[in-house]
């Protein structure tokens, strides 16, 4: 038969009767707890353990035998009365019967009993003397009662004449016959060998313990235990409580520690923002394509009246005429209701707007994070919001020449090169205006981002004399060069289990250096 | 950016300087021009132009110019030309009406002595007339654009408004006569563009001699006055629109364009009754006598470069400029189906293209500035790191939403900030609170190992009921869920969270039915409430359609911030 190891778990008790077992073959159970030591009670439960496991066999003998009553238990101990009285007689000449009993220490109905016993084997001789009977001992009879009740209390064999006895003391209320099952147990013939081997796992296994407790600690019993093997190469469990960074956000992270490390200071405003920032004030006129209904979000707000009058009344002026700027304009009238429409930022570049017209450092360099909204349908490749990052140079010295010397220090810092291209492009608010390509090893030439130098109608409305280099550059671009992913959006996936292992793959980048 | 289509041996032809395709792509960022695709079958070359201020490089005449021009230096002086113009017949006028300056006061228009001479080129004039209309005219709603048989028509042409139900005519593609108001119930382009004419007083139409329809403006053209074909060699170009400056632009592009192709331009005169424009009558081709002056420094300052008059001079001639010097100044002369020069940085972007952006030196950045990111955002990443610290996973969420995630699934019903223009219903709103949107992550998310804990500190905006007026703020939201989740844990990471901020902040007790009630407590520092706490409410569980516990709550970062401060 075989035993299905891997099912079988044994406590060290348990195994412990398995090893005995299999040394002795088969012990009863008085026998089995004097060889281990346990009381009866918790080898008896074991076994049956082991019985249902179908590891071992339990024989029940049942047998009949004699026992010691009350009275005989009492006769072990002080004497059988026809002992007792044999006893005395033997140390005594000639004793009067009526005093026999009294001197013997023995009942009426004691001494009758053991008296007539007596005299029936022959062992008294009694002779009539002129105060009465007189009894002296004639022999010492062969068998001794309270030698009889010994053995039997003792569970030792008699002889055929001490059990010839047996029947008187049952009659005289001293034995009596009970009977008893005896529990006797064995392996199952013929699994001496799995057992063996059973027996042999378990030592390698659970006689070591799994974990350190305080408990081991403080008494120093570590030392007597041996911490069992761990297969390390079994996959852990998953931590329940891995916090742990969003992949895209640490990619704004990583962004925004290279801008500041470059000298640039982070611009902030709100989503919502009316059409002056977003639009006007970036010289884009209110009959712009980019600005019909369909372009930007407009919510239920009410205008902006917060909106400084100055600002509004200087951007009008140049949108209309060019005053101010030494400009043709765009010869239309301006909307001073249209300007106060909110709407959400549909463009970065509403924060260097915004940032124009609050009191600039000179020189200065900004960036902005710009959480973003077009007016898309919203698919794969179209998110119904989506980050920009731009920003703004302040400083008399501003040209072409330092434009290009901005954009390679980003393709460098971003992009790990120095070839770059400057393409023409258009901008509303930029002129001159340029697309910035970049040649990545083993990528070819990429797109990183647009800048210019805005327009002066952009900044003299602001009071901004300084020429003003305008960039932005392509998140996802970035993203590409920076963690390898093909496309940064995937970051953005709103699956957990999946997220968990695209954070991971930002960190990891992270972690290996792997940033530029 | 209009995207283009034209057919490239007839645009080398323009070009005999150049062989190839090839050779062309090199060339076209001098017109800020992308390459978009090349069909070898066909010999289509697709290009985007991403210059939206310059409609005069949206066909095939108009970018062979500017990259013929770049390569020789010489362009056609339409403006002397233009100038020179007579008119022989005194027919040959349109009288914009005196009830048409209310709602598209302005109307421009010439003709051609060109043979249209095959059905690509036909394509093609119909493919720049919508580019400028549909881009640069906004959908039409500022310029729309109209050609002719010219023979068909009888002059003079009359442009006014009539009533809606006056005038009856068939419209290009239909074969029955309709009334105008049925051209806009019935025909497809009456449908897309009505908007832009359906609440005026009457309709503008283009009528000629005998009162018969060319076209309704700016909707669709008449199938029999309004109806051209390859073949056909007397040409009629009209423009209306909103600006004067722009339709008579948009007539002068298509006038170059044809006398490009080997056509001949042939004036118009426009007779104003009402007095928008400059002067009552007007001849077409408009010639602007568009003459920019400037500084030399104003040409070159920006560029840092050091570059002589005579460089300068042939840069400006290559973009197509004609430039002299009188007296140390600049005098430029802009030809006139360009209007994009507002001010003298127009032209040293042209300069600069002339010369070459590849030719510029790199001038070092000198100045020393000093990075910081803006203040609120220490706050904003100490609080990250804490949550991530206490084992939260930070999420990313979309800013917009709905009505039903947002006030609905959260059982409460408050004023939020909607969409005016929907695009789609799941987007229609700016989200009240960061809770709705991590809900729906936590939706999205019921097969995924529990428990989660997830935050994220994003932009939110709330009405302030005090006011009336939103607000929008940085708002931490932390959700927290799974088999054994329970307040009191939760409320173990808020305390952690709160008191590292170092503020003395009271948690009292609320009924907010997000939440369960008796277990929801509002954070308070100074008598503001900087935001609140619970057990998510069984039924808010259930709308979500989750199965798990849940505790969580939102914390108005923006609101800590200033108090820290304060």
């Amino acid at each position: 038969m075989g035993i299905p190891e891997e099912q079988i778990q044994l406590t060290p008790a348990e195994a412990q009767i398995l090893r005995t077992l299999l040394d002795k073959e088969k012990l009863t159970l008085s026998q089995l707890a004097k060889e281990l030591g346990m009381d009866t009670g918790a080898i008896t439960s074991n076994c049956e353990r082991l019985a249902r496991k179908g590891l071992i066999k339990i024989d029940r003998h049942e047998e009949s035998y004699f026992a010691l009553t009350e009275v005989g238990r009492e006769y072990v101990n002080i004497g059988a009365p026809e002992d007792r009285l044999v006893d005395y007689l033997e140390n005594h000449e000639e004793v009067m019967l009526d005093e026999l009993a009294e001197k013997i220490g023995l009942s009426r109905q004691e001494f009758s009993g053991a008296f007539g016993l007596l005299m029936k084997l022959g062992a008294l001789f009694v002779k009539k003397t002129e105060s009465g009977k007189a009894v002296s001992l004639k022999t010492k009879p062969e068998i001794l009662t309270t030698e009889v009740l010994k053995k039997i209390h003792s569970n030792k064999d008699l002889s055929e004449t001490e059990k010839s006895l047996l029947k008187i003391l049952v009659k005289r209320g001293l034995v009596g016959k009970e009977s008893k099952t005896t529990l006797t147990y064995q392996l199952i013939p013929g699994t001496q060998k799995e057992i063996r081997h059973l027996l042999d796992v378990w030592e390698k296994s659970e006689r070591e313990i799994t974990n350190l407790t305080p408990d081991l600690l403080t008494t120093g019993k570590w030392r007597n235990v041996r911490l069992k093997k761990y297969d390390m190469s079994i996959p852990p469990p998953y931590p329940t409580r891995w916090g742990m960074r969003h992949g895209y956000y640490a990619f704004l992270d990583y962004v925004r520690q290279k801008f500041m490390a470059l000298g640039f200071t982070e611009m902030e405003g709100s989503i919502i923002v009316p059409e002056f920032w977003n639009m006007d004030a970036l010289y884009m006129p209110q009959f712009h394509p980019a600005r019909a209904i369909h372009d930007a979000y407009y919510v239920d707000l009410p205008a902006d009246d917060s909106l400084e009058e100055r600002f509004i009344n200087a951007v009008a002026k140049v949108h209309e005429t060019g005053k101010g700027a030494n400009s043709r304009g765009w010869q239309y009238h301006f909307d001073k209701e249209v300007t106060r429409r909110m709407v959400l930022r549909s463009q970065g570049t509403a924060l260097s707007a915004w940032t124009l017209a609050h009191n600039p450092d000179i020189p200065g360099r900004y960036f902005g994070i710009a959480k973003c909204f077009r007016y898309d349908k919203i698919d794969a490749t179209h998110l119904p919001d989506f980050y920009q990052v731009e920003g703004i140079v302040l400083d008399k010295n501003n040209n072409f020449g330092t434009l290009l010397s901005l954009l390679k220090l980003f393709a460098r810092e971003f992009a790990g090169t120095e070839k770059i291209k400057l393409v023409p492009a258009y901008f509303p608010f930029t002129e001159p205006s340029v697309e910035l390509h970049a040649e990545i090893p083993g990528v070819g030439w990429v797109e990183l981002g647009g800048a210019g130098i805005f327009r002066p109608e952009v900044t003299k409305p602001f009071g901004i004399d300084v020429p003003v280099l305008a960039w932005g550059l392509g998140l996802d671009r970035i993203g590409m060069l920076a963690f390898g992913i093909k496309d940064i959006r995937h970051l953005l996936s709103r699956d957990l289990e999946e997220l968990r292992d695209l954070n991971r793959r930002v960190t990891s980048a992270k972690i290996r250096g792997k940033l530029r | 950016m209009p995207k283009l289509e034209v057919n490239s041996d007839n645009l080398l032809k323009l070009i005999p300087q150049i062989k190839s395709i090839d050779e062309l792509l090199p060339l076209l960022p001098i017109a800020k021009a992308e390459f978009d695709g090349f069909d070898e079958e066909t010999g289509t070359l697709n290009v985007e132009l991403n210059d939206t201020n310059r409609p005069d490089l949206w066909s095939a005449p108009g970018l062979a110019r500017a990259i013929r021009g770049y390569l020789t230096s010489q362009y056609r002086d339409f403006d002397a030309e233009w100038s020179a113009l007579e008119i022989e017949d005194t027919n040959h006028f349109i009288l914009a009406k005196s009830n048409t300056q209310q709602n598209r006061p302005f109307v421009a228009a010439c003709l051609a002595e060109y043979k249209i001479p095959s059905e690509e080129i036909l394509v093609e004039l119909i493919q720049t007339q919508e580019k400028i209309a549909g881009v640069f005219g906004n959908k039409r709603s500022r310029i729309s654009m109209g050609l002719y048989n010219a023979d068909l028509i009888q002059f003079p042409i009359s442009y006014e408004m009539v009533p809606p139900d006056s005038i009856r005519f068939v419209p290009l593609q239909f074969e029955k006569e309709l009334s105008l108001r049925e051209i806009l119930n019935e025909h497809p382009t009456g449908i897309e563009y009505r908007h832009i004419i359906q609440d005026w007083d009457g309709y503008p139409v283009l009528l000629d001699a005998a009162r018969r329809a060319l076209s309704l403006v700016p909707i669709i053209n008449s199938n029999d006055l309004g109806h051209i074909g390859v073949g056909d060699k007397n040409l009629l170009i009209e423009a209306t629109g909103t600006s004067f400056e722009h339709v008579n632009l948009a007539v002068n592009i298509f006038a170059a364009d044809i006398e490009e192709m080997g056509g001949k331009i042939y004036p118009i005169k426009i007779k104003y009754e009402h007095k928008r424009a400059p002067s009552q009558e007007v001849q077409l081709p408009y010639v602007f006598n568009h003459i920019h002056k400037a500084r030399k420094k104003e040409l070159i300052s920006l560029l840092g470069l050091n570059l002589s008059n005579e460089t300068i001079l042939e840069l400006l001639r290559k973009m197509g400029f004609f430039p002299q010097i009188k007296n140390k100044q600049f005098f430029v002369k802009i030809p006139s189906y360009r209007r994009d020069i507002m001010h003298s940085v127009d032209l040293l972007e042209d300069i600069a293209i002339a010369y070459g952006y590849d030719n510029f030196q790199e001038v070092p950045l000198e100045s020393y500035t000093i990075g910081q990111a803006k203040p609120i955002q220490h706050t904003i990443d100490s609080i990250r790191d804490l949550m991530i610290g206490l084992g939260y996973v930070e999420v990313f969420t979309y800013v917009l939403s709905n009505e039903d995630d947002c006030l609905k699934k959260m059982r409460i019903s408050e004023k939020i900030v909607r969409i005016k223009n929907v695009m789609s219903q799941t987007f229609s709103v700016v989200r009240n609170s960061m809770l709705p949107v991590l809900f729906r992550i936590e939706s999205e998310n019921t097969g995924s190992r529990y428990p989660h804990r997830i935050f994220e500190i994003g932009e939110i905006a709330r009405y302030n009921p005090q006011n009336e007026k939103a607000e929008t703020l940085q708002s931490l939201g932390i959700i927290n869920i799974g088999p054994n989740v329970t307040l009191a844990n939760t409320l173990g990471d808020i305390w952690a969270l709160l008191s590292t901020t170092g503020i003395e902040y009271e948690m009292v007790e609320t009924n907010d039915p997000r939440f369960i009630e008796g277990r929801c407590a509002k954070v308070i520092v100074d008598n503001i409430t900087i935001g609140i706490v619970g057990e998510f409410h069984p039924e808010v569980l259930e709308n979500w359609g989750l199965t798990m516990p849940a505790a969580g709550g939102e914390i108005f970062v923006s609101k800590l911030y200033e108090l820290m401060r304060a």
